[in-house]
């Protein structure tokens, strides 16, 4: 017990430690790469537009008159995204809320959309990472050409048109997009995304859809 | 067991030599106390879910951080841990830090040492400290509050990060920390010894970025010693 009692005394050197832990889950967004911009419009509008980096919710595109009012060859509406992750991703799109019970008015398959100028150049992007869409929903639908010239109405291929996407579908995949940056970062993957409508014989009235970009780990 | 009396008596007189010896040694200054614990309650900030647990006794500092969730889930630009750390001494001293375990992820994307920014701020004499015109010295970089002074360019750098810790590491010294009228018991600090030394805060910073996913942990060690001879006039 004396003995004990000596060494207490003795403290020539003491030590402290901390030990720090912290958990990264994988993580991915979604947000407006940029305004949206319509093209060969008549009467058209974009109403709530965003700039690069904000949340992709609460815009409107009316596409105009789609009658042969319209003299264009093609309504186009450009809708740029930037995506975010730290891991690698899939986007997938869904078109809901589009009912025309009259065949000759405008029907999901009378809206092309496609997928194109996916470019990693933004600043803090890994550019080492690849992308893959889904080769049928590549491109800009108004450049193809008809895709059916047996019938006289406009046709898109099947992946190229919105009644592809009444239910999710996976349009993008690839490797994980960022460097190490804070969430702060404005840069990311850029794309666009194409809805297009060729004016025709429709019958008179409208429509509305509600798309919805959703991007997910694998 | 059965032993002599002889055998008995020898023993106590073996067991009092040695501690006469201890003791005129601790008086005559050749084994001064050093002692290192905790200040109190840590703080952390920024951090949904994070958490820093201090261990309560006075005899040692034990702290426990979990940064939370760093990846973009978590809003804020930096999480920013704050530990009081107490340090005693009865000659002049210096501390060492070291990391000694760590457990990062292989990915360069990954949370790395560099991460962690470290400083040391508000070092201040508590009551019953000792004060000398000798200064204390803070070696930069970890003199600074990391949290004030982030780099994103565009990852996140900090003036002193747990990196420049691989190897022990001085980051203060100074001359005695403790009143010179009292002899420390560094195995139990009584009430009025609590207040018999000097106190700073400990920061860590971290901020959320695109890391790739994992866990990842490290153990930082303070170390109080026998520091270069700075008289205390």
């Amino acid at each position: 017990m004396l003995g004990g009692v000596a060494v207490a005394q003795t403290q020539s050197t003491d030590s402290g430690n901390v030990t720090l832990t912290a958990t990264v889950s994988g993580y991915v967004d979604i947000a407006a790469g940029g305004p949206i911009t319509l093209t060969g419009a008549s009467n058209g509008s974009i109403t709530g537009n965003k700039n690069k980096g904000e949340q992709l919710t609460g815009v409107t595109i009316n596409l105009g008159d789609i009658s042969p009012v319209n003299a264009s060859t093609f309504v186009v509406a450009t809708v740029p995204l930037r995506l975010r992750s730290n891991i690698g991703y899939t986007l997938s799109i869904t078109a809901s809320g589009f009912a025309n019970a009259d065949p000759m008015a405008v029907q999901p398959a009378d809206v092309g959309f496609g997928v194109g100028n996916v470019l990693r150049t933004d600043s803090g992007v890994n550019t080492s990472g690849t992308d893959t869409p889904v080769a049928a929903a590549a491109g800009n639908p108004s450049a193809d050409p008809d895709g059916d010239v047996a019938t006289p109405r406009w046709d898109y291929v099947t992946e190229k048109s919105l009644a592809h996407y009444t239910t999710s579908r996976s349009v993008l995949s690839g490797d994980r997009i960022m460097r190490v940056v804070p969430s702060s970062h404005v840069g990311g993957l850029t794309l666009d995304t194409f809805f297009v409508i060729k004016p025709q014989f429709f019958s008179p009235g409208g429509f509305t859809t509600t798309v919805t970009y959703t991007i997910t780990t694998p | 067991m059965q032993r002599s009396l002889g055998q008995s008596l020898a023993a106590w007189t073996l067991l009092l030599a040695g501690l006469v010896s201890t003791s005129a040694a601790g008086q005559a200054g050749g084994q001064d106390v050093f002692d290192i614990g905790t200040g109190g309650t840590a703080t952390i900030t920024g951090a949904p879910g994070g958490t820093v647990i201090v261990n309560p006794s006075p005899l040692a500092l034990e702290v426990t951080v979990n940064f939370g969730e760093v990846s973009p889930i978590n809003p804020n630009p930096l999480v920013r841990v704050s530990v009081p750390v107490i340090i005693r001494s009865e000659a002049e001293y210096r501390l060492v830090a070291s990391v000694v375990s760590s457990g990062m992820g292989t990915s360069a994307d990954a949370i790395q040492l560099s991460d962690i920014g470290i400083g040391i701020v508000n070092l201040r004499a508590l009551s019953r400290g000792e004060v000398c015109a000798t200064p204390h010295t803070l070696y930069p970089p970890f003199n600074t509050d990391p949290s004030l002074s982030v780099q994103r360019s565009p990852r996140a750098s900090y003036p002193a990060s747990l990196a420049q810790l691989g190897a022990s590491t001085v980051v203060m010294s100074g001359p005695i920390l403790s009143s010179r009228n009292v002899k420390l018991n560094p195995r139990n600090i009584p009430g009025n010894q609590r207040e018999n030394g000097w106190q700073f805060d400990l920061i860590f910073a971290l901020a959320p970025q695109f890391f790739a996913p994992g866990n990842s942990s490290a153990t930082v060690l303070l170390t109080i010693s026998q520091g270069p001879t700075l008289p205390c006039p």
